[in-house]
């Protein structure tokens, strides 16, 4: 679990320096200085990523360890044909510099990285990236929420009766689900790195907190910075903690007290200017 | 080549060092007459005069330097010694009358019933309204300067439930560039400084919100001696303490303006020395700014 830590608060630090760089672009006028923190915004981004992928590949480590003892591998046991998708399995992307100032995990990730075989496949031919994997089987990747259930895609397989949903999950829990049974939609479960990416830009997920509370407007109105209560504003859905914000003495900004959906306020005052959002801390979303 | 607006190194920059080089300057100007004594009309609204005994206060220069050396001041009805309709004529006539003058409103305009909730004066049997005479003169001013929180957008005369409908300078002359002086009240040196610049320079630079760059654009948070306990997250528990006032209600983080460095009652002190920021040469002063103080404050 040191290893946990360890790549947590290297992902937050990965955040912050881009919330510094994005607020250094957004202030300086010199091109030179610009191009600078865009070039480090990109090793940060690339950082950040490989980051992601380490801390996944670790998580799918300890949960195969925990099916190992039913199973070799799970694809063998179940009828469920059920795919897991690696995130980023393309060994390149990973900068040799950055892995090893990293804490390495007990097995190795270059055997992590390859990608489960297909039933129908003879085992003998290895899989080396998803992209052949998605190609083969024709399953049209889209972005958007919801569609990587895809249950008309036939699978050549033996169970061609029972057409399954395709579905993206982790391997230990392939063989936990009841064929009858369609598992709820979870998109924290989601490995694949561009739904990651795309649900960071539609939604900044809380650094840190991936897991966010969710709240209500009623539940809102009770965190107002006053009697022992933390001071949350929400903007955009997002719920984000201004209890220690400068421009937040007393819980109140300018007439606006916190407890309150400012979405609009925040528009009328602050368009264009996300970087002040960027630098709170989210807590979670209201729902 | 134009002259490079700077100070070298050997030159002093002290307050007193910097005062001593534009008294020199602005006297060698008016002997020249580079420099002209200009009419100055200092107009009271709806306020409290509180701006106007504010500049009592001035020190390098004072209120007597400002009057006899810088303007020629020609209204001002708590100065003047005329009173009723003599007085009011002085504003007719400027009004009236093709002579270059500044004009300088303290106080928010009225505007319920035509203005009839604030009168300056009564002008042949005839009330004159506040909201008069900031249109007559406003539109004949060579330059126009905003004095206080009330004149620059309503202020304490325009907070909740506002019975006068008192607005800001801005509104009654929306087509008018007005130099702003948000404050409450405004401190002897904005006010002084501003129109020693628009004697010897012309119009100092402004910034988004109509106020002098020179005066208004540092964060007070920035500048505040209390900082370093913001920083490290030691609070004050009550007005007391030394500590940083954050959680009582500081609203030094929101306000730009620059207290701490310039000082108040002749440079020796100001409201951090005792309680807290409340913000007053911010816009949205009082009632954005409020509530001033509270002791319930969620601390970690």
């Amino acid at each position: 679990m040191a290893n946990h830590y360890t790549i947590d608060s290297e992902i937050s630090a990965a955040f912050s320096e881009i919330q510094y760089l994005i607020q250094i672009i957004y202030s300086t006028g010199n091109p030179y200085a610009r191009n600078l923190a865009l070039n480090q915004l990109c090793n940060q981004t690339t950082h950040l990523k490989f980051l992601v992928q380490f801390l996944q590949t670790e998580r799918n480590t300890a949960l195969q360890q925990q099916a190992k003892p039913n199973a070799t591998h799970p694809f063998q046991q179940t009828q469920t044909h059920t795919i897991p998708v690696q995130a980023g399995v393309e060994k390149n992307q990973i900068v040799p510099t950055q892995a090893s100032r990293l804490p390495q995990p007990k097995n190795s990730p270059q055997q992590l990285y390859q990608s489960p075989r297909l039933l129908d496949q003879p085992a003998e031919a290895p899989y080396h990236s998803t992209e052949v994997l998605y190609q083969s089987t024709h399953i049209p990747y889209q972005s958007s929420r919801g569609l990587y259930q895809t249950p008309q895609t036939q699978f050549s397989s033996a169970s061609n009766q029972s057409r399954q949903p395709y579905q993206i999950q982790e391997p230990s829990q392939s063989a936990q689900i009841n064929q009858s049974a369609q598992p709820p939609f979870q998109p924290s479960r989601l490995l694949y790195p561009d739904v990651q990416r795309q649900r960071q830009i539609q939604s900044p997920t809380p650094a840190g907190n991936p897991n966010g509370q969710t709240f209500t407007r009623e539940q809102l109105t009770q965190f107002t910075g006053m009697n022992g209560m933390p001071a949350y504003v929400a903007v955009n859905g997002v719920v984000y903690d201004v209890t220690n914000n400068a421009a937040w003495s007393l819980a109140t900004h300018f007439g606006l007290k916190a407890g309150n959906d400012l979405t609009g306020e925040f528009a009328s005052c602050h368009a264009g200017q996300n970087w002040i959002l960027a630098q709170l801390k989210p807590v979670g979303r209201l729902v | 080549m134009k002259k490079l607006d700077i100070v070298l190194p050997p030159e002093s920059v002290t307050n007193e060092a910097i005062a001593q080089r534009l008294y020199q300057a602005v006297t060698s100007g008016l002997e020249s007459g580079h420099v002209k004594r200009k009419k100055l009309v200092w107009l009271e609204l709806n306020g409290c005069s509180g701006n106007i005994i504010s500049l009592l206060n001035g020190f390098q220069p004072d209120f007597e330097y400002a009057i006899t050396q810088m303007v020629d001041i020609v209204y001002s009805n708590s100065m003047m010694v005329e009173d009723g309709e003599k007085a009011i004529n002085r504003l007719f006539e400027l009004a009236e009358g093709d002579e270059d003058f500044i004009l300088g409103i303290e106080g928010a305009v009225a505007l319920k019933n035509e203005g009839m909730y604030h009168l300056v004066g009564n002008r042949n049997g005839q009330p004159v309204t506040g909201l008069q005479a900031a249109k007559m003169l406003g539109e004949k001013a060579s330059s126009v300067i905003a004095i206080g929180a009330c004149a620059v957008d309503g202020g304490p005369s325009a907070a909740r439930p506002n019975l006068s409908q008192s607005v800001g300078l801005q509104t009654v002359l929306d087509n008018r560039e007005i130099i702003k002086l948000p404050g409450c009240p405004v401190h002897p040196d904005w006010f002084l400084g501003t129109l020693a610049h628009l004697l010897l320079y012309g119009q100092p630079e402004l910034d988004q919100q109509q106020r002098p760059k020179m005066f208004y654009s540092d964060l007070l948070h920035d500048r505040c001696p209390r900082r370093p306990y913001f920083d490290k997250g030691v609070f004050s528990e009550t007005l007391g303490e030394p500590y940083c006032l954050f959680k009582l209600g500081c609203r030094g983080p929101v306000t730009r303006i620059d207290c701490p460095t310039r000082q108040w009652n002749g440079h020796v002190n100001w409201p951090i020395g005792a309680s807290t920021c409340i913000g007053c040469a911010q816009s949205g002063f009082p009632d954005r700014m409020a509530p001033f103080i509270s002791y319930n404050t969620t601390r970690e």
